[in-house]
Order: C-alpha cells, then sequence, then structure tokens
C-alpha cells in the first residue's frame, strides 16, 4: 500500500499524473493545462492495456481515467488500477464529459478515489480529492479496512 | 279359401268368451226359435220371410261372434229350411214348401256376400286403427326401438302371423330392431352379421317375398324363424331416405300362405314406419347440423376473440371428437425436421390419449405420414399392417380406424386433424368434411398468431432499431460535440492562466468563455440525457433508476431487488416507464412520494409504482402511457395503471426477460 504520508514528501514537486483517455485532444489539452498548474504529467494512455503497463512503469501518484474509453468502460480500468495489493497503488480519479449527477451511481459502486468533471479539471481539484483519499486510506488502515 | 282365411285371421282374432259364448249360443239357438216362430203360420208368405229373418240372424251373429258362428248360423238356417218344412215335420199340406233352388242359393249368397263385406270393412277399421296407434307413436317421437316393438306386435295382430321380425340394414349387417311372437309378446331382437340366407332374399332386393317353405332357407334368420316353428313367411322391405333400410317378416307355423291380407299390412306397416324413420333421419341430421354449426360457431368465437392458439387447438379437438363420436382425437403440427408433434389431443377418459409435446418422425403407414404426403384428408379403414409409433401403440390399445384432415396455412400443410375409433362403421362418410371445417378455423388461429408474432417481433425490432440510434447519437454528441467543448473549457481554463498578471480584463473574459462553454456543456448534456441515458449503457437498470429517482422533483424510494444487468430492451423499457411514471407523478398527482419497486422473478421484471397523491388520471387519456404500452407489450409484457382518486396512482408492469 501507498504510505499515507507519500505525498507530504513531494513537497513543492507536482504529483506524477498518468491520463487515461482515448481522446487524444483532451489529453493534451489536460497534459498542458495540469503541468501548467505545476503537476507532472508522466504518461497518456487511451486503453486498458497501455494503462496498466504505464502505471507499472511509471508509478505515478494519481491516474486520472475517463469513465468512457470507447469501448472499454474506465470504471473496469479503475477496478484494475486500484487492485488491492498492488505496490504502491495510485489514487485513481475518474474523469468524464458527463455531469457527475448522472453519473454518481456509477461512481459511487467503483473503487475510484473520486470523481472530476473533465470540465472542471485542475490541479486544486485533484489535490483535494487526494487529501480526501488519504484520510481514508488512513482511517481504512485503523478499521482494518484494504481499500 | 283365401277369403274366408283373411276373413278369419281378421275376424276372430281378439273377441271376448262372453260374446263369442253368447254368438254361439245364438246360432245354434236362432235358426230353432226362428222355425218354431215360422211353423205354425202356415203361410208361405211368412215361411219365404224365414230366410230373411234368417239372413238378419247371421249378421247379427257375424257382429256379435265373428265369422265362424255366423257361417254356421248361415247353415243351420239353410238345412232349417230343407228339412223343417217338408214331411215329415209338416202335415199340412198346404204348409209343404219345396226347397226353392233358386231361394235357397239366392240366401247362401247374400249371407256370404254381406260377411265379406262385413269382413273386410272390419279388417280395414282394424288396420287403419292400428296404423293409426303407431303413426301416434311416431308422431310422439317415441324411441325407436318403442315404435318397431308396437309396429311389429300390431302386424302381428293384424295378420294373425305367430311371428314377426324387424331387421335393419345396417352397412351389410343385419341387425334386428323388434321382434314378437304370438305366444310370447314381445322378445328380445338379436344382432346378425352380413346379410346371408334368407335375409339375403329380401335384401338388398326392394321387393315383397313370400316364401311358402322355410325348410330349405338357410341363414341367421331363416334359423331364428325355425326355431320358432316358422313354416312360411311374408316379407316386405322397409324403404327410407330412398333405400332399403330394413325389413318385416311375418311368418306363419302353417305351411300354408300366411293370410292373404299379410302383404297390404305389411305394406302399409312398412310404408309407415319408412315414413317416420325418414323423418326421424331428417330430425336427426338437422340436430346433427345443429350440433356441428354450435360447435362452429363455439371454434371460431374463439379464434375471433384472439384466444391463444393451444386453446383453440384443445377446443378443436374437443369439439370434434364428441361431433364425430369418437374415442380420441389429436391434432398435430409438422415440424421443420421431420418429425409430427401432438399440440393437442381429446379422448373421453381413453388411457391411449397421446400425450401433448410427443414427437414421432414421419414415414411408415399410419394417417399422419398419409397426410403429409398428400396433403389431402385421408382415412384407415384398418389398422392392418400400419406402423409407427403412434399409430401401433393405437391398435394395441383396440382403435382400428382413422380418419383425418390437413391444417393448410396459406397455403402450406401446417398440421393435421385426427379422429380414431374401436369401430370402423363409427366414423361417418362425411367424417373428412366435418373435420375439414374446423382446420379451417385452426388455420385462421395459426395465420393469426404467427401475423400477431410477427408484428409484435416486428414492432420490437423498430423500438430496438430506434434505441440503438438515440443510443448511438447520444454517444456521438458525447464522444463528438461534448468532448469538443470540454476540451475546449479546459484550453480557454489554461490559457486564461497563461494570462500575464495584470491583464484582468483578459482574464475575466476568459473566464467568461469558460463558464459560457460550460453552459453550453451543461444544455448538451441535458440534450443528450433527454436522447439516451448514458449511465443505462454503461451501468445497467439499478444506477439509471438510482440516477432517475435522484433527479426526480418527488421524493423516491427505490426498492431495487438485486437487479443485474438485464437485456438491453428490457432495460430501457424499464427506464422509460418507471421515467414516465416519475413525470406523471410530478406534473399530475400532488404527490409527496412515490415508491418504486422492481424485482425479478422467475423469467419477468416487475415493476410496481406507487404514489400518495390525488389519483383519478385517466390511464387511456395519458398519450405517454400509450407509448409506454406500445414498448411494453412489444416485448411480450404488461402494463396496468389503476387511479382511483384519492387513493393515489399506481403501475404496474411485468417485462419478460426473455421473448
Amino acid at each position: 500500500m501507498r504510505g499515507a504520508g507519500g505525498y507530504c514528501d513531494a513537497g513543492g514537486v507536482g504529483f506524477g499524473l498518468v491520463v487515461v483517455d482515448d481522446n487524444r485532444s483532451f489529453a493534451d489539452c489536460a497534459r498542458v493545462h495540469l503541468e501548467r498548474q505545476g503537476e507532472r504529467v508522466l504518461g497518456l494512455a487511451s486503453t486498458s492495456a497501455e494503462a496498466v503497463k504505464l502505471v507499472a512503469r511509471l508509478r505515478p501518484d494519481v491516474v486520472l481515467v475517463d469513465m468512457a474509453l470507447g469501448d472499454e468502460c474506465g470504471l473496469d480500468v479503475a477496478q484494475l488500477l486500484a487492485q488491492p495489493g498492488c505496490e504502491q497503488a495510485p489514487v485513481v480519479i475518474l474523469i468524464s464529459a458527463y455531469s457527475p449527477l448522472d453519473v454518481a451511481e456509477l461512481i459511487a459502486a467503483s473503487p475510484a478515489a473520486g470523481f472530476l468533471p473533465k470540465s472542471e479539471l485542475s490541479s486544486d481539484a485533484i489535490r483535494q480529492i487526494v487529501a480526501t483519499s488519504d484520510r481514508a486510506a488512513a482511517g481504512g488502515h485503523l478499521a482494518g479496512k484494504n481499500r | 279359401m283365401s277369403v274366408l282365411d283373411g276373413l278369419a285371421s281378421a275376424w276372430v282374432r281378439q273377441r271376448p268368451v262372453a260374446l263369442q259364448a253368447v254368438a254361439w249360443l245364438l246360432t245354434v239357438v236362432g235358426p230353432a226359435l226362428l222355425t218354431l216362430a215360422a211353423q205354425p203360420l202356415h203361410s208361405s208368405l211368412l215361411q219365404g220371410g224365414f230366410l230373411f229373418a234368417a239372413l238378419l240372424l247371421v249378421i247379427a251373429i257375424a257382429v256379435v261372434g265373428g265369422i265362424r258362428p255366423a257361417l254356421t248360423a248361415l247353415v243351420l238356417a239353410m238345412v232349417a229350411r230343407v228339412f223343417f218344412f217338408t214331411p215329415p215335420f209338416v202335415t199340412n199340406r198346404a204348409a209343404i214348401m219345396p226347397p226353392g233352388v233358386v231361394s235357397l242359393v239366392g240366401f247362401a249368397i247374400a249371407g256370404v256376400a254381406v260377411l265379406t263385406l262385413m269382413a273386410s270393412l272390419a279388417q280395414l277399421a282394424a288396420e287403419q286403427a292400428a296404423l293409426r296407434r303407431v303413426a301416434t307413436l311416431a308422431a310422439h317421437s317415441v324411441p325407436a326401438e318403442e315404435l318397431f316393438a308396437a309396429a311389429s306386435a300390431e302386424v302381428g295382430q293384424l295378420t294373425g302371423a305367430d311371428y314377426v321380425r324387424m331387421c335393419h340394414d345396417e352397412s351389410g349387417e343385419l341387425v334386428g330392431v323388434a321382434a314378437w311372437s304370438r305366444t310370447t309378446g314381445r322378445f328380445p331382437p338379436s344382432r346378425w352379421s352380413g346379410v346371408a340366407g334368407l335375409a339375403r332374399s329380401f335384401f338388398p332386393a326392394a321387393r315383397q317375398g313370400l316364401m311358402t317353405d322355410l325348410s330349405g332357407a338357410h341363414g341367421p334368420l331363416a334359423q331364428d324363424a325355425r326355431t320358432h316353428g316358422i313354416k312360411s313367411a311374408a316379407s316386405t322391405p322397409i324403404m327410407a331416405t330412398g333405400r332399403a333400410w330394413g325389413v318385416i317378416l311375418a311368418g306363419s307355423r302353417t305351411k300354408w300362405a300366411p293370410p292373404t291380407c299379410a302383404p297390404r299390412c305389411l305394406n302399409s306397416f312398412a310404408d309407415l314406419l319408412g315414413a317416420a324413420i325418414s323423418s326421424a333421419e331428417g330430425r336427426a341430421r338437422v340436430t346433427r347440423l345443429a350440433e356441428e354449426q354450435m360447435a362452429l360457431r363455439r371454434v371460431a368465437t374463439l379464434v375471433a376473440r384472439g384466444a391463444p392458439p393451444e386453446a383453440v387447438f384443445t377446443a378443436v379437438t374437443e369439439e370434434t371428437g364428441q361431433l364425430l363420436q369418437v374415442e380420441i382425437t389429436s391434432m398435430v403440427r409438422y415440424e421443420p425436421d421431420g418429425t409430427s408433434s401432438i399440440v393437442a389431443s381429446w379422448g373421453a377418459g381413453a388411457k391411449a390419449r397421446l400425450p401433448v409435446g410427443d414427437r414421432e418422425p414421419l414415414g411408415g403407414k399410419n394417417l399422419v405420414t398419409i397426410i403429409w404426403e398428400t396433403s389431402s384428408p385421408a382415412r384407415l379403414d384398418h389398422y392392418d399392417g400400419v406402423s409407427g409409433a403412434r399409430v401401433e401403440r393405437l391398435a394395441r390399445a383396440g382403435f382400428h380406424a382413422a380418419v383425418g384432415a390437413p391444417i393448410m396455412v396459406q397455403g402450406h400443410l401446417w398440421g393435421a386433424v385426427l379422429a380414431a375409433s374401436f369401430d370402423q362403421r363409427a366414423l361417418s362418410q362425411d367424417a373428412e368434411a366435418r373435420i375439414g371445417s374446423f382446420t379451417d378455423l385452426v388455420a385462421s388461429a395459426v395465420s393469426n398468431a404467427e401475423n400477431l408474432a410477427e408484428l409484435t417481433a416486428s414492432r420490437a425490432r423498430v423500438l430496438a432499431a430506434a434505441d440503438e440510434a438515440r443510443r448511438q447519437i447520444e454517444r456521438d454528441l458525447h464522444d463528438g460535440a461534448q468532448q469538443r467543448l470540454v476540451s475546449l473549457t479546459v484550453a480557454v481554463r489554461t490559457a486564461r492562466a497563461a494570462v500575464p498578471p495584470k491583464s484582468d480584463r483578459l482574464s475575466d473574459e476568459l473566464a467568461g468563455v469558460a463558464d459560457g462553454l460550460a453552459s453550453v456543456l451543461d444544455d448538451l448534456r441535458e440534450l443528450a440525457r433527454g436522447i439516451h441515458p448514458a449511465v443505462l449503457s454503461d451501468g445497467g437498470l439499478g444506477p439509471a433508476l438510482k440516477t432517475l429517482a435522484r433527479r426526480s422533483v418527488v421524493p423516491v424510494e427505490l426498492d431495487l431487488q438485486a437487479i443485474e444487468r438485464l437485456p438491453e430492451p428490457v432495460e430501457v423499457a424499464a427506464y422509460y416507464v418507471l421515467s414516465e411514471a416519475l413525470t406523471n407523478a410530478a406534473k399530475h398527482s400532488n404527490a409527496t412520494v412515490v415508491r418504486i419497486g422492481a424485482e425479478i422473478a422467475g423469467n419477468t421484471l416487475h415493476l410496481h409504482v406507487l404514489d400518495d397523491g390525488d389519483g383519478g388520471a385517466d390511464p387511456a387519456l395519458g398519450s405517454g402511457l400509450v407509448g409506454l404500452k406500445d414498448r411494453v407489450e412489444a416485448l411480450g409484457g404488461t402494463i396496468a395503471v389503476s387511479s382511483q382518486a384519492g387513493t393515489g396512482t399506481s403501475l404496474d408492469a411485468d417485462l419478460p426477460l426473455a421473448a
């Protein structure tokens, strides 16, 4: 499991991010946008296989996963990446062009740490979700919860 | 002599003993008294009157005692006339009357003529009375055996026969329908197979027969007659509806010819019975037709009501079975794999009744295969040499004959209706035609059901295609315009972040653009959601209903029982049903809460919606509901709305998971 304080060490250095989205133009926009805000975008993936490979190689802190991955389902990818037992599993955040209201039920059922509408993507929003997730993870440790 | 035989036979019968005694007394005493009265007078005039008085006496005796005493009196009067009016009985010369040959012969002829006339009148009257009695019975529609027995007895009494038999020709078999003998009265008739011997001499010849010596005749009828001591017989055919229906036979124990009135008597009764039988058969035919029409109407009503084909099949096997009066009937369908399957069967308690669903390959000698090969009605008059599991089973169960007709649906052989009987004679000549009138109805029912199934399937296909198109449009919107708008929004925000400090105006403008883009995005999402809810395709009914519930204006209590992913048409239909119900509740009901239940039982998804609103919604008015009904019925489901004023509105829908 990823250490609860792993990201505090990062200090001024931004998170290492991987964006999983089959829409290249958005992925590029997101990369530029997030890098301008000080994050490090380590790589872009457009399929679940690519995503798994990339995450294993680059060991990012956060993975942004599009819910609609062409024929694949982002939710399944999130499930794969957030596998318990996976060494230093990254925080998985689902992103989507859908309104959060429309997909809330799907997110609730997924192991992802949170959800961001694509249009609201920002470094701050990501950090907020990671912080919440870390607290939950810490609570989870105490409660013996492994997810 | 034959005249007197006739007189004797007709007139002697049925006279009380007292009357006969009186007649014989008069016969003996009458001529004596007349002689005594006439002798002292010695008047030739009165003696001439003696013969006239004697004639009156003979008539009186005939009326009282019948022919024998009357004839005896006639003879005695003649003897008295010859002997007592000549010496030595008469001494007075003047009184002696020589026997006038002319007057005596005249007396005899007059006596016999009067008696003959009276006898034939009496015979006619008796015959008419007997015919009237039998006709009355026929008119009252007494049971046939009653009528035949009465007619036999009347014939016997009237002709003076010792033995009367009435037989019916049942497709070559001679069946006794009535029997009478002078000594025992009525006795039970018997049935003989085949027409041979004596019977053949009457059959099929529509002719009268007179047989004076039965000792040489053979066959069961002759034998039966001989055991009753019958030596001669007369017969006449009973003609009904244009054919020889049967025969009446009257026999006598004497070797002489039976009474001559017998032929006329037999003919009269044969005519009367023939007419009665014709009319009864006509009545039976009309009744049969009426029954058939009623049965056809019952089945036709079923078909018109759109009853399930299985119900029509069952009704047809039952109605044909009862109409044809056979033991079992069945309906088979010819399957594409070269078998025939039983789709309905009927049997009045028959063990050999074929089970529905039973399949057997075509082939062999059996009715199902014959009809399949010829597409025409067929019959098996016997089960000799039949092959095939079903027919062999029937043969073992004692069945002997079968008849069947094909069911042609839109010009193609679809199946057949079959009837089997223990008795070959039970299958009437027109059985095929009678079955045929039902197979047309079956064809209609099958054709209707197939059309309906095709219509339903095509409706489902149209809906599925439309749903798929909407899903695709939603997906295209999402992947295209929505994604580009999202990218643009992010790009604008990026650009805004890159705006050098102190360029607040540019920054604000870019913020305005980003907000505008976000707002367009919201509109587009709303539009896309209306076209097809993405959560339904991605997450299935459970998440979609939760989303629906969360977005609902009226609070929703959701009770979903373990709903996994279901076939897409079912998910879409269920979603639209509940979505429409929630929309209606929000718009019209003033409800404070809507309860939605969804559960899967067996192979069906049950949906239940109940609000606590005003109720009183007219289920027929909502156009949205009509669309839902179409959608649900296209899947073979049902939907029902109940809305009583004051009790809220409830909706129940059942959606089969597999068509």
